[in-house]
């Protein structure tokens, strides 16, 4: 939901309450003024009687009096004054209307009086009416109004946010050019495009350093291991080595060779981690596939394994080339590699999967940990266990599902676009 | 012949400078960017080494020097920056080919020998010895005056081993050779045994003997 949604939502709800409760109590309110008034004119209504009644010692002709209906009545006995609302007919307008009535005793000489006043209430009543309905009618163009005032305020003042988060949208941690906000004249905004200008330089100086450390890193540990390696190389094409120093130098050799290789695919995998690969193109997949496994024939001839194609549909990706490469050498490499010697391989492939299934004997390793570092079957084999890592890794970073199982003799790995 | 190295890491530029003239080539080595961008200034080489992390400058400005100053010259690219963005600008700068470090001198070796062989037109096309002869651009190996059908890695591991000649190959440096980065994944060398195993029978010299022997596990050496 949108923020300015929100806001109008939430003012809409709260003014509609509050001017419900504003209007029920200026109902009430009024209701109870008017009637107090309409009490205290009955009241004044009936000295008027009284002061006549004292003044000229004779009760008055009932239609002598104008605007309130009051009878005059013979009365036998005193009574209790008594104040009423109560319905009349009129048959004027053919209903009953509600009037108020105060009864009281009048004393005439040795005469009881018993004189009603009664007073429509109907009068006031229309009163509230027309009161309530202007004030509806005015409550509405005010709620109105206002909504489209805050509306417009929100905008104008949430404009500057709504354009530093377009910033930070199109914001790229790869590229080095600096977020450049538009100048705010509201503080707390300045504050906001200050602190992330700030944090955004941060993250891309970090990230900076971060590449050019794990760059650095390599040149400073593959220089030292190409040094070792060429000394070796040069050291074994001295004739007068004894088999024994041979034997000696093979291993020396191979450990380094084995180091460098695993620094190499460490560096891989946390510079594919630090999306060090930003450049992407469209790989076909059936093409590069193809390739591979032309590449690796040998290989596949060498263990005599049957390989087996089911392209049904190719699918084109957009990957960065040598993380393709890497992904499809690895997986199946990784197949050809646990296969067994006649074995069978076969590569599926659909528009949006590639399943790489082989045969060969259950992993020592349990299928959730397959995709962990330096996790192999064999410890002593010369691999570095980082293969399916980087496989993962690549994965991970195009949002691709992998999963593995072994399934009647099949090694079956599945990568879904 | 006459080669350029550049590369300021001296232990490194050392090994390379003792090999290169081990193989009989007139080597000059220097360690940074102002020599480097003098000596190219001064003389002509047929091949120039490059590193492009060199104190003083990137060696990518002293590979378009060359190639703005002498067409003729083949350079290859050595450095330890494993990014395909030095790749790729090297590349088009001119340079003939990329290595990157670590390497094995005998790789290095054959990517002279091939761009040696690319630049220079006027010299033979052709390796003899004894009784093979080996055309490289037309990727044919005759034995005996016959035809002898060998698979492209096969050829390629022929050359490999044509260009360290009398040198000990490690297996490792022939199974990056010929499978590249793909190398690290092999884990076991035995089919690299394999294939010179046929390599062997597919060439032998008119007595019947092989050209290739093994060097106690650690690798092969190529000898006449």
């Amino acid at each position: 939901m949108k923020l300015l949604t929100k806001t109008s939502i939430y003012y809409l709800v709260f003014s509609l309450i509050l001017f419900l409760i504003g209007g029920i109590f200026f109902y009430i309110q009024l209701r109870e003024i008017l009637d107090d008034e309409f009490t205290e004119n009955l009241y004044k209504e009936k000295e008027l009687v009284l002061q006549y009644v004292t003044d000229s010692s004779k009760i008055p002709d009932s239609s002598n009096l104008i605007g309130d209906k009051i009878t005059i009545s013979q009365g036998t006995q005193p009574l209790n004054e008594i104040l009423k609302d109560t319905l009349i007919f009129d048959p004027v307008e053919i209903e009953f209307l509600q009037y108020r009535q105060l009864i009281f005793p009048v004393k005439s000489g040795n005469n009881f009086f018993v004189v009603t006043i009664s007073k429509p209430l109907f009068e006031s009543e229309d009163l509230i009416d027309g009161v309530i309905w202007w004030f509806i009618l005015i409550s509405a163009v005010m709620l109105i109004s206002l909504f489209f005032l805050t509306r417009l305020l929100s905008k104008k003042m949430w404009k500057p946010f709504y354009g530093t988060l377009n910033l930070l949208q199109n914001f790229d941690i790869t590229k080095n050019d600096p977020v450049s906000f538009a100048s705010v004249k509201i503080s707390e905004f300045k504050i906001m495009n200050d602190e992330i200008r700030k944090m955004t330089y941060k993250i891309q100086r970090d990230y900076q350093s971060l590449k050019e450390f794990t760059e650095n890193a390599s040149h400073e540990i593959q220089t030292p291991l190409a040094i070792i390696r060429s000394k070796i190389e040069l050291l074994i094409q001295s004739e007068s080595l004894l088999p024994v120093q041979l034997g000696l130098l093979k291993d020396v050799y191979e450990s380094s060779h084995r180091l460098s290789k695993l620094n190499q695919s460490l560096l891989l995998l946390a510079k594919i981690e630090n999306r060090q690969f930003p450049e992407t193109k469209n790989i076909d997949v059936k093409k590069l596939i193809e390739e591979k496994l032309d590449q690796l024939e040998e290989m596949i001839d060498y263990k005599n394994i049957i390989v087996k194609k089911i392209f049904t549909d190719s699918s084109v990706l957009k990957m960065n080339t040598y993380l393709a490469d890497i992904l499809f050498s690895n997986i199946i490499i990784n197949a050809i590699k646990h296969s067994e010697c006649k074995g069978k391989l076969s590569i599926e492939l659909n528009t949006n999967s590639v399943i790489v299934t082989n045969s060969g004997l259950p992993s020592e390793i349990p299928p959730e940990k397959l995709f962990d570092r330096f996790k192999k079957g064999n410890t002593s084999s010369e691999s570095t266990g980082l293969g399916l890592s980087i496989v993962k890794q690549i994965c991970m970073t195009y949002n691709f599902q992998i999963q593995y199982v072994y399934h009647e003799g099949n090694h079956k790995v599945s990568i879904f676009f | 012949m006459k080669i350029l190295l550049v590369e300021d890491e001296l232990t490194l530029g050392e090994s390379i400078v003792s090999f290169l003239r081990n193989e009989e080539y007139i080597c000059e080595w220097v360690r940074n960017f102002d020599t480097g961008s003098e000596k190219i200034f001064i003389y002509e080489y047929d091949c120039a080494l490059i590193d492009i992390t060199l104190p003083g400058g990137s060696g990518l400005d002293i590979v378009k020097e060359i190639k703005r100053r002498n067409q003729k010259t083949g350079i290859i690219i050595i450095s330890a920056k494993n990014s395909l963005d030095d790749k790729i600008s090297g590349l088009d700068l001119g340079a003939d080919d990329y290595l990157t470090k670590p390497f094995h001198l005998s790789e290095l070796n054959s990517r002279i020998k091939s761009v040696l062989r690319r630049r220079n037109f006027e010299g033979s096309k052709e390796i003899i010895f004894k009784n093979i002869r080996i055309i490289p651009d037309r990727h044919e190996i005759l034995a005996n005056g016959k035809h002898v059908n060998l698979t492209k890695k096969e050829f390629s591991l022929l050359l490999f081993f044509v260009s360290n000649k009398n040198r000990v190959v490690t297996k490792e440096s022939i199974a990056e050779h010929l499978w590249g980065d793909d190398a690290d994944m092999i884990d076991s060398f035995d089919f690299i045994y394999s294939h010179i195993k046929n390599l062997r029978k597919k060439i032998l010299d008119e007595k019947g003997n092989t050209f290739i022997q093994s060097v106690y596990g650690i690798g092969y050496k190529f000898s006449i």
